[in-house]
């Protein structure tokens, strides 16, 4: 019982890292109508960014900062120098998709090269082993970090989506891109602001999933799998969908780590996926998978 | 059901009955329904295609005609009725079937098969499965060579009947917009089927073009082929209808022979005044 | 192996990302079936049918669903195959791998020797280049075409659409799991690495550099990324960089093609 409640600590947690992604690629999704798949390789920027000026003495918040800021604009640079070329040439998906998956690897190699190929620690951190005792269970401070960071972001994203002009007007170039042209809502510019942002709040799920376990250069594209997954299961269009269903596959990804070896879960977690889309193509909540034209 | 008295919407429609032996009906659409998310599109949809002959189904825009082929060659999933091809139902059955029963259709934004040639647009609609499988094409070259040969002999032949037989080798993308409305009749042709359903095959044509097609319809009529036309023309109407169905709102208002339905001046009123 | 890839994604407008799975499936059955002391064409026929039998299965949900959801699906397999591979280890081997894996015998020849084997993967080559013009120049191969341009008027040309897609679908499988068992033989080690969803892209890029849809272009991507390594050789890199560079030149070469030539050198459009 005492480990299954811990797991289930351990699931929300994670969860709530994989619900800000799985949120963020849902916004940009809907927006763009591009299959970012790069999303994951700036996930994992976002860590190295903050490891490596935290390594420089700068104080955590502040490399924080630094790689959120850093994170959105490679996001606006991605848009700017590869998307928006491709977007404006009306290319297939296909020709965006693999454009994304090209992306991907530059950015995770480059990071291997830069950096290091192997796992690296967030060691100039005393505090990353500490941790708060609730009862019989444990919860470190990089956890708890990764809940209240993400939830906040997660809330952030929601209010600026449906209270802000900037944030509407997103949403109106997301259902009718044609339409947007027309009524000089300059979409392009949208793109932009809806990368850097959704760019710049993925680097926080990397940032602290990377303090709390460890930095890799190629572990990120399961994770932005695992938050599709979510995304599709949710409802695509369905922002707080998205979040609860990534809660969802945490906490299981995490109970099915009692009973099986650790890499078999993702994999379970892919083969129901499977199973679920062949029964029910349109998510959970009902909500018509719209196509980017 | 006696195919010349329809009720329809609570009318009673009389067919003058210029034709003494009613030829036997091919097609019979009964009752057929769709929703389009609450919105009706076709409402209990009933009529019926006399074997043999051209029946022009005609209507203002949005009348449900294109809905109405998309049911009867099962692109789309009826919510209720029934359609049955000489008393077997047609429901449920695949596309592909439903063309192999003998009930094919042509797209009213053409649908060619873009980046091939006219020939093999043709060649790839036929009837004939021979050779359309991986095994044969790769084990027995040969044979397979001499399939493609004879299908493409057949495709030629039917190229011929639209006058197209001169563009055979061209890409679709070369040849003009009239000669691309022609290649969709070639590939319905092609499928051997006995019932046509051209989807308003004479649209944005020119004069000359318009009356070279007015001539191939007339020419497939002739042969014994079933022909269901959505045309807008009345004047090409009058020439190639021998019925015509009249559709609004997803129900037919009024089916028979073209001169007594287009002199009716409540549906000439419905058809120009366009939703006055 | 490449030319694998070009079927699914050139001729019958599906994409895959799970190729190097599959060829990873026909590796380890190749394997299998030969330690198990198996002459050479059952191993041979073992690994391409399992390949064919499950790309079939596992294009399903493909058929059913839009193309981004394949694209996930297609994804997902990729994890699924690599968990496989590593944790089944009474018959993978785990992430050890699977090593000393038999060479073929036939009429007396052995083929570990590197001439013999050349001889070997270029008559398969030769074979399934050959296998495929045939197919594309069929009437089965004009019908692919035809699904591929526009799915809705192949069906009402009478055209059974999905089972024009399994069709491809095993085809495909049988290429990969060809040029699975050729791997294995060649390098006569096999072990999940080799068949992550790196190698995917690297496949993916072969195929985007080459040219979709042509055979042409499924020999030239290959050809021209095996220069890559040789390049790179003469630059200084420490070795155990030596892959993410070389991964690293594959991403931008993607990027770069989808930009200015999405096409590829000798493709048509995708």
């Amino acid at each position: 019982m005492q480990l299954i409640l811990q797991l289930v600590l351990d699931g929300i947690v994670h969860g709530c890292a994989l619900g800000l992604i799985a949120m963020t690629f849902s916004y940009i999704y809907v927006t763009t109508g591009i299959f970012h798949v790069a999303h994951a390789g700036i996930l994992t920027l976002g860590g190295y960014l903050a490891w490596y000026f935290t390594g420089v003495g700068v104080p955590f918040p502040v490399a924080v900062a630094i790689a959120v800021a850093g994170s959105a604009a490679v996001g606006v640079l991605i848009q700017k120098g590869v998307y928006e070329p491709l977007m404006k040439r009306r290319s297939t998906p296909l020709v965006q998709l693999i454009a994304s998956i090209g992306i991907v690897a530059v950015i995770q190699n480059l990071l291997a090269i830069v950096f290091s190929p192997n796992v690296l620690q967030f060691e100039m951190l005393p505090w990353r082993k500490s941790s708060l005792h609730l009862g019989s269970l444990d919860i470190s401070y990089p956890q708890l970090l990764t809940v209240i960071v993400s939830l906040v972001a997660a809330l952030g994203l929601l209010l600026f989506s449906s209270r802000t002009a900037l944030g509407r007007r997103a949403r109106a170039v997301a259902s009718n891109r044609s339409f947007a042209e027309i009524a000089r809502l300059r979409p392009y510019d949208v793109y932009v602001y809806v990368v850097a942002i959704g760019a710049g709040l993925v680097a926080i799920p990397g940032i602290f999933l990377g303090v709390d376990q460890a930095l890799q250069p190629y572990s990120s594209l399961g994770l932005l799998l695992t938050a599709v997954i979510a995304m599709i299961a949710g409802g695509v269009g369905s922002l707080p969908g998205a979040f609860l269903v990534a809660l969802v596959l945490g906490v299981l990804q995490n109970l099915v780590l009692a009973m099986v070896p650790g890499r078999w879960s993702q994999a379970l977690t892919f083969a129901i996926f499977i199973t679920f889309i062949l029964m029910r193509p349109t998510g959970l909540f009902r909500i018509r998978m719209q196509r980017a034209s | 059901m006696n195919p010349n008295v329809i009720t329809s919407g609570g009318t009673f429609v009389e067919s003058p009955g210029v034709r003494t032996q009613a030829p036997t009906a091919l097609l019979v659409v009964e009752g057929l329904t769709k929703n389009f998310g609450g919105f009706r599109v076709l409402d209990a949809t009933t009529f019926s295609l006399p074997e043999g002959q051209v029946t022009c189904l005609v209507g203002p825009n949005g009348a449900g005609k294109t809905t109405a082929f998309d049911c009867i060659t099962g692109f789309l999933k009826s919510d209720a009725g029934s359609i049955r091809l000489r008393g077997d139902e047609l429901i449920g059955l695949g596309r592909s079937d439903i063309v192999r029963r003998g009930v094919a259709r042509s797209f009213q934004n053409l649908r060619l098969f873009e980046e091939m040639s006219v020939v093999d647009n043709v060649i790839v609609c036929l009837a004939d499965e021979t050779g359309n499988d991986p095994l044969t094409a790769v084990f027995r070259p040969f044979y397979s060579a001499a399939v493609l040969r004879r299908k493409r002999e057949k495709a030629l032949a039917i190229l011929e009947q639209v006058e197209l037989a001169h563009k055979a080798e061209d890409h679709v993308t070369q040849i003009s917009f009239g000669q691309q409305k022609l290649l969709c009749i070639a590939r319905v042709l092609a499928t051997d089927a006995k019932l046509l359903l051209l989807d308003e095959p004479t649209s944005g044509l020119s004069a000359t073009a318009l009356d070279n097609m007015v001539k191939v319809i007339g020419r497939l009529s002739a042969s014994g082929k079933t022909l269901l036309v959505v045309e807008h023309n009345t004047r090409i109407v009058r020439d190639i209808a021998d019925r015509i169905v009249f559709m609004h709102q997803g129900r037919v208002l009024a089916e028979g022979d073209p001169q007594t339905v287009l002199d009716r001046s409540d549906l000439v009123e419905i058809y120009f005044g366009g939703g006055h | 192996m490449a030319l694998s890839t070009n079927f699914l994604v050139g001729i019958i407008g599906i994409f895959s990302v799970s190729q190097a799975a599959l060829m990873g499936v026909g590796a380890y059955a190749y394997a299998g079936v030969a330690m198990a002391g198996m002459p050479f064409p059952v191993a041979l026929l073992a690994a391409v049918t399992l390949c064919a039998l499950l790309n079939t299965v596992t294009s399903l949900p493909a058929l059913r669903l839009a193309g981004d959801y394949f694209v996930i699906t297609s994804f997902g397999l990729q994890f699924i195959a690599t968990a496989v591979f590593v944790n089944w280890v009474q018959v993978t081997g785990g992430s050890t791998g699977i090593a000393a894996i038999p060479a073929p015998r036939m009429l007396g020849i052995s083929f570990e020797e590197p001439q013999y084997f050349v001889i070997l993967s270029s008559l398969a080559l030769a074979l399934a280049s050959l296998a495929y013009t045939l197919l594309m120049r069929s009437s089965y191969g004009r019908v692919l075409h035809a699904v591929r341009l526009n799915e809705l008027a192949a069906g009402a040309a009478g055209r059974n659409v999905l089972k024009m897609k399994l069709g491809v679908s095993a085809v495909s499988g049988i290429y990969a799991g060809l040029a699975g068992a050729l791997y294995a033989i060649f390098m006569s080690y096999i072990d999940p690495s080799s068949f992550e969803i790196q190698q995917s892209i690297v496949i993916l890029t072969m195929l985007v550099i080459g040219g979709a849809r042509t055979l042409a272009g499924s020999l030239i991507g290959p050809l021209l990324l095996l220069a890559i390594p040789q390049v790179l050789s003469l630059v200084h890199i420490a070795p155990e960089l030596l892959g993410p560079t070389r991964a690293l030149v594959f991403g931008a070469l993607l990027v770069v093609f989808m930009l200015w030539r999405p096409q590829g050198i000798a493709g048509r459009k995708i």
